[in-house]
Formats: structure tokens, sequence, C-alpha cells
């Protein structure tokens, strides 16, 4: 009898003494499986949630440093959650998934994926995130409540170029996410075309000059 | 008790129903006579000077018929004959409205009214006790005595518009007017007198004199020439009135008249002159894909607002000053600028495309609007995430989205 007060005492103790750690119910924070990169490859940037209600969908926006990274694509394991492709912005990341129906949520919701650009010491920022529900009216709301919780993830990436660059398939459809270049003007030309174009033209009129001299001299004769 | 004796009690009680006459459960009317569970019976049809005798109490009321042929003015007046009965006497249409009342006190009542022709009713009911009464119903005799009056027609005109006057002379007496002297008197800051002119009821090229206007006010004579006379209604003269401020002109004309020798000054009639705002308008076109509402604010109250129609054109009217104009359509940000409406002029603002994806109305097109149209693919509702309003929230709905994505509003309307 004596030893087990003893051994409740000491749960007791133990129990009082550990450090409770707070996890909020519902959070979402990114992860990276390694932060050292060579020029050129593929970047896995894991986008985690834990929600204790369903969702019809999630947005992130994630900042980087498009002189280091570039941005490839998204795509989430989740079934039923499809990218909405919108307008991509440099150096963000602008990702949001929906679905008509209510799924779980619990463990990795989104993997995005860069490519290295070039030697490089940068972050990728976890800008803003949401779990998103359908409310009462049937517009898309975030959850609330929800905590962003990892941030910012640094990178180093060195000059080395990578040999070669086998990737992990993706985890589900891709969501493109370049940037669209802006429309350059059709009626200008390169400059070295334009410089070609002009070196050809005195050629010509050159050679035209010559053949007409040549022609002159033969009929003198 | 056998079958002889109840049919003789049934027969009993016939009888003495039909001595009090034919009556009606009465229904709770308004607010008007207070009958709740009482009867009323009604009584013969009414006529002048004569004495009717009637009996009330809480559970019965008396009501009488009366017709007029032609507009007048009467008395009815009651008087308790027996009993503690304060009467109350209650003048219904021929739809048993109440329309006029007279209460009653201790033991009588009066009602003096002034009806138009048609069917009336003349309720007595008690206000308290019962008792007996009697009723009398006299024509009051209405004084008729020769009136000026002034006629504006319209009566009512928008700020620059006009009116047109007339003087009227009625029951000129037997024998007629050999002249008449009208002064008239006006607000000059808010309406303008001109074209006064004789209308001819003193005979043909009477004798005529105008003084004025000037100073809010105009004196016009007319005499009838070779011995031609007013012996009859109408109209003495006419004249246009202008209107120039916003406000309620009074114009009235003081008449004196001559049978012959000496001016008598006349009951005049004046009439007033509703002066309002011109109305202006504002109108151009909004082009959205759903219906687009049009609204004027003066601060933060709504003025007046509107839907465009098939092609996306508007038109609204209010007083003229500054309004904010907001165009704005369900799934669409909304368009904002300002106007400055004048009095009677039409302003048209420039045509504008209200851009497409502000799906929950918050002024920005952001990824929880995208969200609103894939969590509701293929769906209808909510309505305002079918931007391409086709019954269908769709990828098509996306892409007018995507063209605006991250637009703020209220865009600027200029």
């Amino acid at each position: 009898m004596k030893k087990i007060a003893i051994i409740f005492i000491l749960l007791l103790s133990l129990g009082l003494v550990l450090p409770v750690k707070a996890q909020a119910a519902e959070s979402i924070w990114i992860t990276a499986s390694t932060s050292s990169f060579k020029t050129g490859e593929t970047v896995i940037v894991t986008v985690n949630g834990i929600s204790a209600s369903p969702i019809q969908g999630m947005t992130f926006q994630i900042r980087f440093d498009p002189a280091c990274l570039k941005a490839l694509n998204a795509a989430s394991p989740i079934p039923g959650l499809n990218g909405l492709p919108l307008p991509q912005l440099e150096g963000l990341v602008d990702a949001s998934f929906a679905s008509t129906t209510p799924v779980i949520a619990n463990g990795i919701l989104a993997e995005v994926r860069f490519t290295t650009l070039g030697e490089c010491q940068t972050n990728v920022t976890l800008e803003s995130a949401a779990l998103v529900i359908k409310n009462e009216s049937g517009f898309a709301a975030p959850l609330p409540g929800v905590a962003l919780g990892e941030k910012s993830i640094p990178f180093a990436i060195s000059a080395e170029k990578a040999a070669s660059d086998e990737n992990p398939p993706l985890l589900g459809t891709p969501l493109p996410l370049g940037v669209e270049p802006e429309a350059s003007s059709p009626a200008s030309l390169p400059t070295m075309t334009t410089i070609i174009l002009v070196a050809i033209g005195v050629f010509l009129i050159f050679g035209i000059f010559v053949l007409i001299r040549i022609l002159k001299r033969d009929n003198s004769a | 008790m056998n079958k002889t004796h109840l049919a003789r009690a049934v027969m009993l009680i016939a009888i003495i129903f039909s001595i009090f006459g034919s009556g009606s459960q009465v229904s709770a009317q308004g607010n008007s006579t207070n009958t709740l569970g009482a009867q009323i019976i009604i009584r013969s049809t009414t006529f002048w000077d004569a004495v009717f005798n009637g009996t009330v109490n809480a559970n019965r009321y008396e009501r009488w018929s009366l017709q007029l042929v032609e507009a007048e003015n009467f008395t009815i007046s009651i008087i308790t004959t027996s009993g503690n009965l304060t009467p109350d006497i209650y003048l219904l249409d021929a739809n048993e409205n109440q329309i006029a009342v007279g209460n009653g006190s201790i033991s009588s009542a009066l009602l003096t009214t002034n009806q138009l022709a048609g069917d009336y009713f003349i309720q007595v009911q008690p206000q308290t006790g019962e008792g007996t009464y009697l009723m009398e119903i006299t024509r009051v005799e209405q004084v008729v005595e020769p009136t000026a009056s002034v006629m504006l027609n319209p009566a009512s005109v928008l700020v620059g518009g006009t009116s047109a006057g007339t003087v009227m002379l009625t029951n000129i007496p037997q024998g007629g007017y050999a002249s008449a002297e009208f002064t008239c008197s006006f607000d000059p800051a808010l309406v303008s007198i001109s074209n006064i002119a004789d209308a001819g009821l003193f005979g043909s090229d009477p004798a005529a004199a105008i003084n004025g206007p000037a100073n809010g006010s105009f004196v016009f004579a007319v005499a009838g020439s070779n011995g031609q006379r007013a012996t009859s209604d109408g109209a003495v003269f006419t004249f246009t009135v202008t209107a120039l401020a916003v406000g309620e002109a009074e114009i009235n004309c003081v008449a004196r008249v001559s049978a012959g020798g000496s001016l008598t000054t006349i009951a005049s009639t004046p009439a007033t002159l509703l002066i309002t705002a011109a109305e202006s308008t504002v109108n151009g076109t909004v082009l959205a894909t759903k219906p687009v509402t049009v609204t004027l604010y003066d601060g933060n109250a709504v003025e007046t607002s509107g839907l465009v129609d098939a092609n996306g054109n508007f038109t609204l009217t209010a007083p003229a000053g500054s309004y904010s104009a907001v165009a704005s359509a369900p799934g669409f940000l909304r368009a904002q600028g300002n106007v400055v409406l004048t009095s009677g002029v039409t302003t048209t603002m420039p045509t504008i495309s209200l851009l497409a994806g502000d799906i929950d109305g918050n002024d920005v097109i952001d990824q929880f609007d995208a969200l609103t149209i894939g969590i509701n693919y293929n769906l209808a509702a909510p309505a305002a995430a079918d931007l391409n309003n086709d019954g269908t929230i769709n990828v098509l709905d996306l892409e007018l989205l995507a063209a605006n994505y991250r637009d703020t509003g209220p865009t600027a309307w200029q």
C-alpha cells in the first residue's frame, strides 16, 4: 500500500513538473526536408495543417526571393481539394485549394516546389494562410482561430550545379505558379535582328553597285 | 312540457322579436361605435324637420337611414325622454364607416355636420345608461355670400414654371354688379404676376384699369359699359403667375363691388401656389453581366436609386445638389463617383464597366472570392458567385474573377 502511495505521489509530481505545450486546435505551418541545396535543384516546401473541423478549402501565401528561387507548382494530396489557377505575383506563391464537399485536413495540406537559381542565402516565409469553410450564405470564409506555426525556413544554395534532379512524384494535381511574362510589343524587333537586317541591306546595295560596274566595263570592252 | 307548450313558447319568442324589429348581431367596427355584443336595430328612413323616438341600452343600438339628394348642412339632436340615458350620435357612410360623431352630455347629444349627397346612417347608442329618446334632424340654412376667389391652375409648379390665375365672382346677388375693384397681394420673392387681362364678366368692351403689379400687389378695376353688369358667377380677370423660388405663395384678391353707387367689400378666398424645386436628372451607362443598381447618396442618406435597363442605361431624378453616385451589382466591385446636379439640367455620367469578382462584397477581389467559386463549383448559389449570370458557378466565373484578381473597390467613377 505504501509503495502504491509513493508511486502515485511520484506520478502526480511528474505531472505537475512537466511543462504543457499549448497547441492550437487548428494550425498551419511549413517545413522542408533539408535546408542546403545546389543550383538547379528542386526545393519542396510542405504546408502542414491540423484541423478539428472539416474544411472546404485552404489558402496560403509564401513569400520568397525571386533572385534565388523560382516557384514551379503546388499540389495537395487531399482528395477533392483542387487548386484554383489565379494570377501570381513575382516573389509570392498565392495558392488556394477548394473542395465542393467538406474534407478532413490533418497533416500535409500541400507541397510547393521551387527550383534554385544560384548561390544564395535566403528564406521562404509563410506570409498568411487560412483554412476555409463555407458559411451560412454559401461564401468561403476563414475558419476562425487558426494559428500560424513555423512561418520561416532558411535555405543555403551553393553555386555547385546539381548533377541530376530526381524528385519524388507530386502528391496531387499540380497548380502552376509561374508569373505570366509581360506582353512585349510585337512591332519592336530585337536589336541584333535589326543590325543583321541592316547589314544584309548594305551588302545587297553594294553587290548591285559592283554588278552594274562589271556590266558597264564588259560593254565598253 | 309537452310539444304543444314548447311550440307556444317558440311562437311567443318569435312574436316578441318581431315587435322589436329585425336585429343583427354587431361585429366590431374599427374604433368607432363601441358596439361589441350589442344588437343594431335598423329603424326607418328619416326626413327633415321631423321627430323620431327610439329606445337604446347596452345591448340595443338603433340605426336610422338618411338619404341626401344634395350636399346638406344639418343638425341631429337627441334628447332623453326617460331613463338615465346619455346618448352618443354616430354618422356612418353607406359602408358603415364612421364619418362624424356627437358625444352626448347628461341627457342630450348634438351633431352638426356638412355632407355631400349620398346614403348615410345615424346610429344612436348609449354612452352610459339606457332609456328612450327623441331625435330631430334639421337643415342648417347656409348663408350665401358673394365671394371673390382666386383660382390657380396648376396649383403646384416647379421653380420657373407658370400657373394660370383666375379671379372669380360667385354668388352674385340678383341685379348684379355694375363695377368691381380687386386689390390683389402676393409674395414678390416667390412669384411674379403678368398678363393681367379682363375675362368678360362685365360684358363686352368694359372700362378696365390695372395698377401694378409692384411691390407684391396690383389693382384691377372693371366697370360694365353701356349699362352692362356682372349678373352671373364667372371669371372677372385672369393673370399669369411665374414661380421664382421654392415655397408656398398665397395670392389673395380683396374685392369691393358696386351694385350702383357705393363700393362694398365682399368675402375673398385666396389661393396658394405650391412651388417646388425643379428636378434635375442624372443618367449614364453601367455595364456588368448582372443587374446593376445605381444609388445617389446625399451624405450617408439614400436620395434615390434605380436599376439599369437591359443595355445598362439608367436615369435618376433628384433635387439639385451634390451627390455620391454608387453603382453596384452582386459579385462586382462597386464604382463610386461624385455628381453635381443642377436644377432642370440632365447630367450624364461616364460609361463604366464594373469589375467582376468581389463575390463577398468586401470591396476586394481576393482568394476568398475565388474559393467561393471553388466550393460551390457547378452549383447555382450563391448567385453573387455566378459572375457571368449563366446559372452555373464554374471556371468561366473564375476566369472573370482572375482578370481582376487583387483589385480593390470602390473603383473611381469619373
